[in-house]
Parts: C-alpha cells; sequence; structure tokens
C-alpha cells in the first residue's frame, strides 16, 4: 500500500543536500588544510584537481547570471575581473585587490565616479586582447533582463541603471554612465556615492565578454575564458572538465597560483557520498576536494574521533548572522521593554548546539558578526549569558504589562536546516523559562519569503539569517536598517521596517568614505549604537567545517567567503 | 449477543436473524479462541502494553524523572557536533535510553510521549478508513436491490476503484503541504490517512455483503419489510464482523508506518512534539556515531508493527471465516481446531479424542460458548 521508507531513503539525501547548500558560501579564518608535505608556490604546478560538488551547476558559468561573493569558486578560475579578493588565509582575505586592473579603483571626491585603467598585455583564451570595451560590454549584458541572476547593486548604482535593458535588441544598446575614453580605461559613473565600489567590481559581472563572441543565453556552456583556466568539456549537472589557457599570463595575475594542470570537477554528487570518498581518499580521491559541501553535525563527530580524519578538517567562517526579527510595527514587540526580554531570555548555548555544535556555530551578542572583522564592535547591551536570564526576561515583562508571560507566534523556515525546526525548537524551550510561550509557525521555502519580505504578510516576530555580499558593513547593515530600503511590495530586509532619518543620513555619510578602515569603523559604531534599541535579537554566527582529499595543499577558507580559495590549492 | 437481537427484536426479527448464522460465534468465543493462541496471547498483551505505554506516558516520564522537550546542554560534547557524552547514546541512570544529539532532550520520555502521537494516529486513521469503507462498502453491496441501486453501486465502486488508484503517498505530501500549519497536525494527519485509505475496506465489504445478503435470514428479513438500513445493521454488520476485524490488525501497522513515513519527511507532527516517524527522521543521519539515538525509535517501530501484524493473523485464525454454519460436525472441528490451538502450547499431539476435553486446558471458555451457540441457534 504505502512505501514509505523507500521514499525516506531519497528525503534523507535531499534534506543533507539543502543542508550543505545552504552552508555553501561559509567560512573565514583557516588552517592550512591538506597534507603534511610544506606548500611552496614555486613548486606547486601539475597534476590533476578533483573537485566533488553537490551542486548541478546547471544553469552554467555566464558571468553576467552568476550571484557570487568576490568572484566565487570555480568561476575566478574562469573569468578574471577589474578587482579581486586577496589570496591569503586570515583577514587579510576580506581585501579587495587588483586584478585586470592596475589599481581597486580611482574615486572621485564624493566617491561617485570611479576610473579603472586595465593593465597591459591582457588576453583572452581565444588569443584576442582583453579591452576596456570588453569590460564595459560585460557590464552592459548583465542589465539584459534574459541575462538576470546577478546581483542588484549595479541597476541601482548607476546613472541610468534603473531603465537600461541591455545590450540586446533596438534601442538605446549603450549605457552612457559606462566610459572607454581609450583601450585600457573604464569609467563608472554612479547616481550616489558608494566607497565599496571595488568590492563590486570583484563580482563576475565585472569580468571582460567580447561581443563578437557573445551566444546571449548560449553563452554559460563555453564561455570565453579570461582566467588561468578554459572549459575543455561540460556537461550540465555531472561534469565540467577544465585545462590550461595557454594565453593567461601569470606575470599580469598575482592572486591566482593555478598549481594543477587539469581540473575535474564532478557536480550534483551526494553530500554523503561527497564526504565519504574525501575521508577514505582511495586513489584519486585524495586529490579531491569541495567547492559546496561541508560537514555536517553526525559526521564532524565521526571525523573528530579519527586523528587522522580530524587533520584534515578545515573551519572558517562566513560573515553571516542568524538572528531574530522583531516587527516593531506589530504588539507586543512595539515596546522595547519586550524586545529587551527576548534579549535576556536567550539561550545561545542551546542554539549553537541545535546547529552541530561549537565547530558550526559560534554565539554572537552583536548584529554585524565577529567573523566580519573590520566592522565588528564588541557589545552586549542586553546580557543575556551562555544559557539566558530568564528572571531579567520577566521581571522585564513585567515592566512592560505582561506580568503573566506573553505568547507570541515565531516564523521559521523549514527548508532551512540552520534557522529551521532545530534552532526553533531550542529557542521555545529557553523562551519558555522566561513565561514566552513561542508558537512555532513553519514556512516552507518559497512561502518563507513570500511571508516574511512583505511588510503587510510579516510575522511579529521571524527566525532568519543575514549575509553580506562583500566583507564590509554597508551591505551587511543598510538593508537591514536603512528606511528607505522598505520595500512594501516584496523582497523586503527591514524586518524592523525601522525608519529613522537619522540614521539614513548617517548611512549616506559613510558611504561617501573611500577609506576601507575609516569606513568600517564607522559601519561598527552604527551597529553599536542601533544595537541599544534591540531591533533584533542577534543568535549565532555559522562555521563552517570541510574536509579535504589527503594529497590536496594549501587549502585553506578565506574569510571573505569562507570557502576555499581553488585558484591557491595544490596537488603536486 | 444473539440473545440481545432475540430478546428486544420484533417478532419479525427473532425469526429473521437466527443466531446460529452467525459466522465465528460469539464474541467470548473469539476472545477465547484469540487467547488460545499462542501467537493472539502474545499480541494481545503486547497490544495492551503499548497502549498502556502511550495513556500513561506523563507518568512514566515522571518516574524517570524526565520530560520529553527539556533541552540538557550539559549532557552533549558540544566541541564534537553535539554528540551526546557518554556510552551508547548516554544511556544511565538518568536517562534509560539516552538522550538525543544536539539538544540533549530525554530519549525515553521522548519516546512514550511518541506512542501517544503514533498510535493516536493510527488507531484514528484506522476508525476512520473503517467507518468511510462500511459505509461505502455496506451502500454499494446493497443498492441494487432497488431500481436506481444499479447506478449508485456503480459510481459507489468506481469511486472506490478511484480512491484506490491513487498514489496515497504523494497525495498525503501534497495534502500535508498545502493545509495551514495552524491545522492540529495528528488530527489532520488521521484525517488525511483516513481520507485516502478507505478503500481496500470498501471493496472487501461490498463484496462480503453481496454474498451475505443472498442469505435466507436476510432474504426473510426483506421479505418481513425490514428497512435497508436495518438489514445493514441487523443482518449484515455482524456477519462482517470477522475479514473486517482481520483487515483491521493489517491495516493499524500500514497507518503506523505511514505516519512515520510522513514525519520523516517533516510533513507529520510539528515541533517539539514528538512521534516514532519523528524520532526516527532526525536520527538517520547519526547511524555511525550515536547508533542507539536511531535503534530506539527504530526499534519500537518494528515491535509494534510486528506485533499488530501478528495480532491480525491471530484474528483471523480466531474468526475461522472457513465454518461460518456451524452445523453439527463443523462446530466439532472447530471445537478441534481452537483446542488444537489451546492444546498447542502445552502438548502438540494432543488425540482427538481429548478436544472435547479442551475445558481442562485451561479454555473453558471454549467449550462452553460453542454449546450455548448450539443452543440458540436450534
Amino acid at each position: 500500500m504505502l512505501r514509505p521508507a523507500r521514499i525516506a531513503l531519497f528525503t534523507a539525501a535531499s534534506v543533507a543536500l539543502t543542508g550543505s547548500l545552504a552552508a555553501c558560501g561559509a567560512g573565514s579564518g583557516s588552517s592550512a588544510g591538506g597534507s603534511s608535505d610544506a606548500f611552496s608556490a614555486a613548486n606547486c604546478q601539475g597534476g590533476t584537481l578533483r573537485v566533488l560538488d553537490s551542486a548541478k551547476n546547471s544553469k552554467g558559468f555566464d558571468p553576467a547570471v552568476l550571484y557570487t561573493s568576490g568572484g566565487g569558486a570555480i568561476p575566478r578560475l574562469l573569468f578574471r575581473t577589474l578587482t579581486t579578493r586577496q589570496s591569503v588565509p586570515g583577514v587579510d582575505g576580506t581585501k579587495v585587490v587588483p586584478d585586470l586592473a592596475t589599481d581597486t579603483g580611482k574615486p572621485s571626491e564624493n566617491a561617485t565616479v570611479w576610473t579603472y585603467h586595465l593593465k597591459a598585455g591582457l588576453k583572452f583564451a581565444d588569443g584576442t586582447p582583453i579591452t576596456s570595451a570588453d569590460v564595459k560590454y560585460g557590464v552592459e549584458r548583465s542589465f539584459s533582463p534574459q541575462l538576470a541572476g546577478g546581483p542588484p547593486y549595479l541597476r541601482d548604482w548607476l546613472v541610468g541603471g534603473a531603465d537600461y535593458q541591455g545590450p540586446y535588441g533596438s534601442g538605446n544598446t549603450d549605457l552612457a554612465s559606462i566610459a572607454t575614453p581609450d583601450a585600457s580605461t573604464i569609467v563608472f559613473h554612479l547616481r550616489k556615492s558608494e566607497g565599496d565600489f571595488p568590492y563590486l567590481a570583484a563580482e563576475t559581472q565585472f569580468a571582460p565578454v567580447p561581443k563578437a563572441k557573445d551566444t546571449g543565453k548560449e553563452y554559460n556552456a563555453d564561455p570565453v575564458s579570461s582566467g588561468p583556466y578554459t572549459i575543455a568539456g561540460f556537461t550540465k549537472g555531472r561534469e565540467l572538465d577544465l585545462v590550461r589557457n595557454p594565453y593567461w599570463s601569470r606575470s599580469t595575475d598575482q592572486q591566482r597560483l593555478a598549481c594543477p594542470d587539469r581540473i575535474d570537477v564532478s557536480l550534483g554528487l551526494s553530500p554523503a557520498v561527497i564526504n565519504q570518498r574525501l575521508s577514505s581518499s582511495v586513489g584519486q580521491d585524495a586529490n579531491a576536494i569541495t567547492t559546496d559541501t561541508s560537514l555536517d553535525a553526525p559526521t564532524l563527530a565521526r571525523v573528530s574521533a579519527d586523528p587522522a580524519l580530524k587533520k584534515r578538517v578545515v573551519t572558517g567562517k562566513f560573515p553571516q548572522i542568524y538572528y531574530l526579527a522583531f516587527n516593531l510595527k506589530k504588539a507586543p514587540f512595539d515596546n522595547q521593554l519586550v524586545r529587551e526580554a527576548l534579549s535576556y531570555a536567550v539561550d545561545r548555548t542551546a542554539l549553537v548546539n541545535a546547529e552541530g555544535g561549537t565547530q558550526l556555530a559560534v554565539p554572537s551578542t552583536t548584529f554585524t558578526p565577529e567573523s566580519l572583522t573590520a566592522a565588528h564592535q564588541d557589545y552586549d547591551d542586553f546580557p543575556a549569558g551562555a544559557t539566558g536570564n530568564p528572571e531579567k526576561a520577566k521581571q522585564l515583562l513585567a515592566q512592560a504589562g505582561h506580568p503573566n508571560g506573553i505568547t507570541v507566534p515565531l516564523a521559521y523556515d523549514t527548508d532551512d536546516t540552520s534557522t529551521g525546526a532545530p534552532a526553533a525548537t531550542a529557542l521555545q524551550q529557553a523562551f519558555a523559562k522566561a513565561g514566552i510561550t513561542l508558537q512555532l509557525q513553519p514556512l516552507s521555502d518559497a512561502d518563507f519569503s513570500g511571508t516574511v519580505n512583505t511588510p503587510a504578510t510579516q510575522p511579529a516576530l521571524t527566525l532568519t539569517s543575514w549575509g553580506a555580499d562583500w566583507p564590509s558593513g554597508g551591505p551587511f547593515l543598510t538593508p537591514i536598517f536603512d528606511g528607505r530600503q522598505i520595500v512594501t511590495g516584496g523582497g523586503n530586509f527591514n524586518l524592523a521596517q525601522y525608519n529613522d532619518p537619522a540614521v539614513n543620513a548617517q548611512i549616506d555619510k559613510i558611504n561617501q568614505i573611500t577609506d576601507y578602515a575609516a569606513a568600517q569603523k564607522q559601519w561598527a559604531a552604527l551597529d553599536a549604537q542601533l544595537g541599544k534599541l534591540a531591533l533584533t535579537v542577534p543568535l549565532y554566527e555559522e562555521a563552517t567545517s570541510v574536509l579535504t582529499g589527503s594529497h590536496v595543499k594549501n587549502a585553506y577558507l578565506d574569510q571573505w567567503r569562507g570557502w576555499y580559495d581553488i585558484a591557491t590549492v595544490s596537488v603536486k | 449477543m444473539t440473545l440481545t437481537d432475540t430478546r428486544t427484536g420484533t417478532p419479525a426479527e427473532s425469526v429473521a436473524a437466527p443466531a446460529g448464522q452467525r459466522p465465528a460465534g460469539g464474541p467470548a468465543a473469539v476472545w477465547a479462541r484469540l487467547w488460545a493462541l499462542r501467537s493472539g496471547r502474545a499480541a494481545l498483551v503486547a497490544v495492551g502494553l503499548l497502549v498502556l505505554v502511550a495513556l500513561t506516558a506523563p507518568w512514566l516520564a515522571a518516574l524517570e524523572g524526565q520530560d520529553p522537550n527539556s533541552f540538557h546542554d550539559t549532557l552533549l560534547n558540544s566541541a564534537s557536533g553535539g554528540s551526546p557524552n557518554g556510552a551508547f547514546g548516554g544511556i544511565g541512570a538518568q536517562h534509560w535510553l539516552g538522550v538525543e544529539p544536539t539538544t540533549g532532550r530525554d530519549l525515553f520520555a521522548r519516546l512514550v510521549y511518541g506512542a501517544r502521537v503514533s498510535l493516536g494516529v493510527a488507531v484514528g486513521a484506522t476508525l476512520g478508513q473503517l467507518l468511510l469503507g462500511l459505509l461505502v462498502g455496506l451502500a454499494a453491496g446493497l443498492a441494487n436491490r432497488g431500481r436506481g441501486g444499479r447506478w449508485a453501486d456503480a459510481l459507489l465502486s468506481r469511486v472506490t476503484d478511484l480512491a484506490l488508484a491513487l498514489p496515497t503517498f504523494f497525495f498525503s505530501i501534497a495534502l500535508l503541504a498545502v493545509v495551514p500549519p495552524s491545522f492540529p497536525r495528528p488530527l489532520l494527519l488521521g484525517l488525511i490517512l483516513s481520507g485516502l485509505g478507505w478503500a481496500p475496506i470498501a471493496r472487501i465489504v461490498r463484496a462480503e455483503t453481496r454474498v451475505l445478503r443472498e442469505r435466507e435470514y436476510v432474504a426473510a428479513a426483506v421479505l418481513t419489510g425490514a428497512s435497508t438500513w436495518r438489514i445493514a445493521r441487523r443482518e449484515i454488520l455482524p456477519g462482517l464482523v470477522a475479514p473486517v476485524a482481520t483487515y483491521t490488525a493489517i491495516v493499524l501497522p500500514q497507518n503506523m508506518v505511514a505516519e512515520a513515513g510522513l514525519s520523516f519527511l517533516g510533513l507529520g507532527v510539528r515541533p517539539p512534539t514528538s512521534s516514532w516517524g519523528q524520532m526516527l527522521s532526525t536520527a538517520t543521519t547519526w547511524f555511525q556515531v550515536d547508533p542507539t539515538y536511531v535503534l530506539v525509535p527504530a526499534l519500537t517501530l518494528l515491535v509494534c508493527v510486528l506485533t499488530f501484524a501478528g495480532l491480525g493473523e491471530a484474528l483471523r485464525v480466531a474468526f475461522d471465516p472457513k465454518a461460518p454454519v456451524p452445523t453439527r460436525t463443523r462446530r466439532i472441528r472447530i471445537r478441534r481446531k481452537a483446542a488444537k490451538a489451546a492444546g498447542a502450547a502445552q502438548a502438540p499431539a494432543r488425540p482427538v479424542g481429548a478436544t472435547t476435553t479442551a475445558p481442562e486446558a485451561g479454555h473453558p471458555a471454549v467449550a462452553t460458548a460453542v454449546p450455548s451457540q448450539k443452543g440458540e441457534a436450534r
């Protein structure tokens, strides 16, 4: 009659898959992974690196469509961009460095005009030289409705970007706010000050695309490479073979070590299979890594018990905060005392355990997590301690006029294994001690964004997470706390629906600062200032642990993305 | 049962319902034969225990000193994925079956509380299936007595076929996904499982009804002008008890597995409520690190399903639907069988002659029930 057992097996795999996808893109500080032999950049060339991935990459590799942070993993092997992330372990990995350009960009006085000069001798994989017009064309393509998918910033920032429809079709095919006075110079005109522009210029939309070779929607299967590798074979959803690009010049590229001669990527594998193959490291799997499958709690527990395996685990953090979002437009959270009560009642130890223990999560009392080092300022205005302070919470609730406690619904995403049922249950049991009854309101992934990110339907309390597109306080705080970013039609991330003109003006002022360190200090101060209002309850930040094959060297998690910098990995 | 019928019934009915026609004797006889079967006795005891566990879950948990939803951070190794400290998933005097990884919730308490959901949903769904199946099956089986009745029978039968053809599991998944989360989940599970699983019972009931309604006693009832409803209730229904009861015991474990499967997919009960399926679903990824966590709900579910399957088989034997008319010879055969079953525990190769002394084997009900039936019948 019913055969749940078989179905159950399939689901187990898909659940695990979701987990790993959610984790993909996390990471920071890092330890050197791989084998015991010392790594030397001079002597790392050769061999075939294998990549075991669970993602199917069925959309292919069109630089206009990809949504990466800092250029991504595999895309960064194919596409060079105006700037890129610095390929070093540790906090310096959050720095932006020149790639195609000679510097990270020259801003105008108020950071609204950004000028770049291309290095000499740059070539595509077909031997043709890379010009500023190719970079301009690459950016313009990303505005085309048929190539949608990239980050939204370009449309918002560039003058005339809101109405531009890309270079295809009749009408105005040229975006005037990108100027190319000569073959090696490109100038971007922004409609507002954006000191973070060099960070955006590291995304694949800033990769050059030769107009003559553009095949529109078909370009994703065989893009013209500007990076150290080019696609030799690609079966969507199954495998991708990369070989060296003979026209890539090491002398113009200081970031990519490009050690292996070949990189063979297997796609669409089950996460359990990937971790099993990496841990046994038999045959060619010794030369394998993964770009998207981290260890889940049970696998981590198994690996931790084996010293030989434990040596091959690499950990890092992606600046992403898991937090409770209050809807200030709904009672009882219009009252700051109630919001503070919840801040006191939270049990971060239970949450960290629910996430899989201290190797997979770190408690955070600040909205900007510690892993976003430059923009982080420590504060703990409502100290809950390790396991919560229900007494203080009860007292505050009584003050707020709720001596018998409150009952509130908590919306969470059932498909997100991190902010899903385990975390919601951990919150529920901790809040119960303070007289706060949480009614769990599970929402499927599709329903979640539809309900939570639309102010009209947004519940009073939501468990969610926020990560930055690049390591800066700007993209971390602005969508959450800028009152002008409240989008009534859907896609709203200012869940507090907080709109303070003074704060909005402060944000504009920081955006004008082009000095990274100075700007980050200001963002950190803004975060600490907003923290006093208890607009959110920061809970924890996620950590990533990944296995590598036993012969893999120089594998570390960069702190920009919290994932392997595949361009520096060696199997020699 | 038969006595009540004749005493309270109208004269017409007492004619129409000769008790001896009842296929397998009174309930007492069935009970006795069930008890006489070793497997039947074991299944009855096990079912009783399971129900007892479900009913007394709060007291059992209190006896252990735990409750199903309290987290115990201190019992977990947070640096090792949140796995429980200690051997066998943290089994000890405090936590009889260990604790759940990443939360430290007590597994024994969750298991006994989970029995409430798992058994409750399974029993509820089975009763629902039974009700729907009986209604549709009886209506279809009795329908073509009237003029438009043949159409009604055809319609009901096709609807039953349609319900049989539905891929139940996928349909449940789809339905569970669209119902708003505020609807109580155990009730929803019961409703969906019964709404999708009544068809096999309806088929059995229809077929059996068509056989029974050709019997003389039913024909007599019809002649006396009894209403269809009355015939269904008083004449047909008692004859359906044996096949339906047997089938019920088979369906019940299926429903239990279905609940586990749906909970496994995350469509069952909502956290923090526990059910065996929910426990199993969270446990599967831990089987290499913490086998206890997987084995506890898996073995419980296994034992439970086996128990009900065993009960179903024992019921089938006890009702012995092959002997519907207890003539003198057949009655002896029944008694012999029952006695054989009863004696099986003590002396498998008891001579035939000894069957009449079955009461001596410690089961007087077997011997007394059958003659009393005879007295009523003839």
